[in-house]
């Protein structure tokens, strides 16, 4: 047994192979029988446990710490590397007897290395075979066994033929080769020095998927491979080169469909018109398509202090404004900052106002509106508002101003233009409060800190945009209802500031039921930039904070339904059921009589059904219900203060 | 221990400057006709058989060569031995896995090879598989699983299918005869 390992250590070692080694192997038969089954894999267990037995040598091959796969068979030069490694001084000197062994390892590993690999055999007959190595008899005589082997030239007596004469046959799926008809068996970039592992892992590299790890398993992942450039081999179409180099003058070049069709007889339905629209090159075009660039120079000219749009047109943000990009692009805004993407200040201001003036708070729909997106504009806050909106009523006020919301942007830029900023909107708004009513600011700023402090981290505008599309479809409710005021059908949130005018005025006429409302001089201040969208019949907002608060009920009721005490309600949980569906719903007209809870209070049961008005004037209806929508809201959870459910006004509201 | 031009001769393993040593280098004629150069990097008497690598630079073609039809042997020179070097381990299940993915490769590619067809008809079985789905049936092309292309595969030998897929494969025919005229067989 030493001497096994000695002779296994000293063949492997020893470069010269047949050194003769000064053992005498006749007398360990079964030394050969191991090197043998070296590709007989069943019997290399034993010839470990051989090996294991040695004194000294480890028992288990893992000295050299490679990284190969330990199968439950190891390669029998695996074994032997790890022996190797010790320093065994090995009696080189042998007799030629051993040479047996030796000799026939170096060709066994070979042989070993060349499994599965794609071999061609030449055949005495001059045939030539091609197919995968399989086996080898080590034992004997180097017969050989190919898998899926085909012929490639028939050596036989039919001699060479031309290729085009010569008939395929299928490929033998075993294929059995004697070592006497064996002339040579020529592997093809068969990698044999240092590792079968490279063997493996290139061929897996070209079929398989590899995982990293089993890339680094390998020590040497693509040694000496040869790289070829790559050289077209004729079926390339010529005229490719340059084609992506610049997409105007080389794009008439290729065409890809003229090509198709001339290789392949396909004939294109491509027709561009499908995707695009069809420009109307007319008379007036040319001026149409002057104002075109006109205002798309005017778009694109404007300052914007959105970080996102400045950044598509190209603007460089200035680089010592520490932001990075997550303030840049996240979605979570700070606490404390302000929306300074643009949003229209006016939203700002009449969320703000609108807030502080009814319900000196959130507005209802900003409870709603998921903390989305910082108000972008006017249209997004809709956009915003409305998906967080369950309640039909909600919808189809939200409905309504899309169809009138293309107006807004334009009402929106030329704002934005004003007042860049929203700081800027922000003491505009604040002027603006002010002027409508010292207690307003006041309300205001408060209403601001209370929205803050009930963490909302929107800003203020948020709430407001939320609280604007409900204004919004307040006044367009307006609008339809009533042309009588004339009111500009601006469906932008001006309009909601003349339906928050009148709600504003509500409170004037609260005891005198429905006045018609006037103008209130308020209007004149928010309405400076908003133009003719206001209703200039709307009566101011006064709070009348000794309003009764509100509740809906099928009796109509002539007193005001405004809430009692303060505007600010903390959250008022008793009181939701009274809460009519008005905020939201104010300017619609559909009667939703099965709707009053408002999804603002989840779990809400309004016992009273909200009566569309029936033979009330519309317009003051609308007031009043925004009035009464908007009073019993508190701050931040948006429930009502408590109403009275027998509120006349209630029923009139819807 | 240069037999050069020897015949055929079994070799006996000899202590010194015996035949095929490992690391010399051999210009080999053989039986078949076929001449190439190695270094012998192991050789086993019994089955006679060498196993050679060229020299580097050359293409890493590993043969394994039954010396007993070796018909010339030229020795060119010693280089130094370790092709085989130390570190040599094979990886089985490597080996077998790659075995395996050969196999199936090997099948893949069986099947689209005809049975009993010309080279032509299976050169021109390739090109069209370039750009559409074929598959043999028999002698005939089966192209797109309508279209059928039978010997001898010429323009009016396309039968079957739709107009539009008859006419294209037509087009696509001709149009890799004429390739495969211009760049030969």
């Amino acid at each position: 047994m030493s001497l096994l390992a000695l002779d296994l250590y000293s063949i492997l070692r020893d470069p010269l192979f047949f050194r003769v080694i000064g053992v005498d192997f006749g007398g360990f038969g079964d030394s050969d029988g191991r090197f043998r089954v070296l590709i007989h894999w069943n019997t290399l267990n034993s010839f470990e446990a051989a090996m294991n037995m040695q004194p000294g040598l480890p028992s288990k091959a893992s000295t050299n710490g490679s990284p190969y796969i330990r199968g439950e068979r190891e390669g029998v030069l695996n074994k032997a590397k790890s022996i190797k490694s010790h320093p065994a001084n090995a009696a080189s000197n042998g007799e030629a007897g051993s040479l047996k062994g030796d000799s026939r390892d170096g060709l066994v590993y070979l042989t070993t290395c060349k499994i599965g690999h794609l071999v061609e055999v030449h055949l005495k007959n001059g045939s030539v075979y091609s197919g995968i190595f399989h086996a080898a008899d080590v034992e004997k005589d180097f017969g050989i066994i190919l898998k899926m082997a085909s012929l490639i030239k028939d050596g036989g007596l039919r001699g060479h033929k031309t290729r085009s004469e010569f008939v395929r046959k299928p490929p033998s799926k075993t294929f059995i080769i004697p070592a006497d008809e064996l002339v040579q068996v020529i592997a093809k970039d068969l990698s044999i020095s240092s590792d079968g592992m490279s063997n493996a892992v290139q061929s897996e590299k070209s079929g398989e998927l590899l995982t990293d790890s089993s890339i680094s398993k390998s020590f040497h992942t693509d040694q000496g491979r040869e790289l070829k450039p790559w050289i077209p081999d004729g079926d390339v179409p010529q005229g490719l080169d340059n084609v992506f180099d610049d997409p105007w003058k080389r794009g008439r070049g290729w065409d890809q469909f003229k090509v198709n069709e001339s290789l392949f007889g396909v004939k294109s339905t491509f027709d561009e018109e499908i995707y695009t629209t069809k420009l109307d090159r007319g008379i007036r075009t040319r001026e149409m398509e002057e104002r075109a660039q006109r205002i798309a120079r005017e778009i694109e000219g404007e300052n914007t202090r959105d970080l996102h749009v400045a950044e598509e047109r190209g603007f460089q943000l200035n680089e010592k404004f520490d932001i990075d990009e997550e303030s840049k692009y996240s979605a979570v805004l700070p606490v404390d900052a302000f929306d300074d993407s643009g949003f229209d200040e006016e939203d700002d201001e009449l969320l703000d106002t609108c807030n502080d003036e009814t319900f000196g708070g959130s507005s209802t729909s900003t409870v709603q509106k998921p903390a989305s997106s910082s108000g972008k504009g006017y249209e997004e806050l809709r956009a915003a508002s409305q998906p967080s909106r369950n309640n039909t009523s909600v919808d189809q006020s939200c409905s309504i101003s899309d169809d009138h919301a293309q107006h807004l942007p334009s009402e929106q830029r030329s704002k934005d233009f004003n007042a860049p900023g929203s700081s800027i909107s922000e003491s505009q708004l604040g002027e603006r409060r002010n002027k409508n009513n010292p207690e307003f600011s006041h309300s205001n700023r408060s209403a601001e800190e209370s929205v803050s402090g009930h963490g909302d981290t929107k800003e203020g505008a948020k709430l407001g945009g939320g609280g604007t599309s409900a204004w919004k479809t307040v006044a367009e409710k307006e609008r339809q209802v009533s042309e009588v005021s004339g009111k500009p059908k601006s469906e932008s949130f001006t309009g909601q500031s003349a339906s928050r005018r009148s709600s504003e005025s509500r409170p004037g006429p609260s005891t005198s039921s429905r006045p018609g409302l006037s103008p209130s001089s308020s209007i004149g201040s928010l309405s400076s930039s908003e133009k003719s969208t206001l209703n200039p019949n709307a009566k101011e907002f006064k709070l009348n904070p000794n309003a009764k608060s509100f509740k809906p009920t099928a009796a109509a009721r002539p007193q005001s339904p405004m809430a009692d005490a303060s505007f600010y309600y903390p959250a008022a949980p008793a009181p939701v059921q009274q809460m009519p569906g008005m905020p939201l719903g104010y300017g619609i007209q559909p009667q939703y009589p099965g709707q009053q809870q408002m999804i603002y209070y989840p779990g809400h049961q309004h016992p009273q059904a909200f009566y569309p008005p029936n033979a009330q004037p519309q317009f003051p209806q609308q007031q009043q219900q925004m009035m009464m929508g908007r009073q019993p809201r508190p701050q931040m959870v948006y429930m009502p203060p408590p109403y009275q459910p027998d509120n006349p006004y209630n029923q009139g509201r819807e | 221990m240069d037999p050069a031009g020897a015949s055929v001769a079994n070799v006996i393993g000899g202590s010194e400057g015996e035949k095929f040593a490992k690391g010399n280098i051999y210009s080999v004629k053989l039986i078949t006709g076929d001449e190439f150069r190695g270094i012998v990097m192991a050789y086993d008497p019994i089955p006679n058989f060498v196993g050679s690598k060229p020299r580097p630079g050359h293409s890493k073609n590993t043969r394994m060569v039954n010396a007993s039809f070796i018909t010339g042997l030229s020795y060119l020179g010693k280089t130094e031995e370790p092709l085989l070097r130390d570190s040599c381990w094979v990886n089985l299940d490597g080996l077998r896995a790659k075995e395996a993915l050969a196999v199936r490769q090997a099948e893949a590619d069986a099947e689209r090879m005809g049975v009993g067809v010309t080279a032509e008809a299976q050169s021109i079985f390739d090109a069209l598989s370039k750009t559409l789905p074929v598959q043999w049936e028999k002698s005939d092309i089966l192209v797109m699983k309508e279209v059928r292309v039978r010997s001898p595969y010429l323009s009016d030998s396309v039968f079957g299918g739709t107009d539009a897929a008859n006419n294209r494969v037509k087009k696509v025919l001709e149009l890799e005869r004429r390739r495969l005229q211009l760049f030969g067989t």
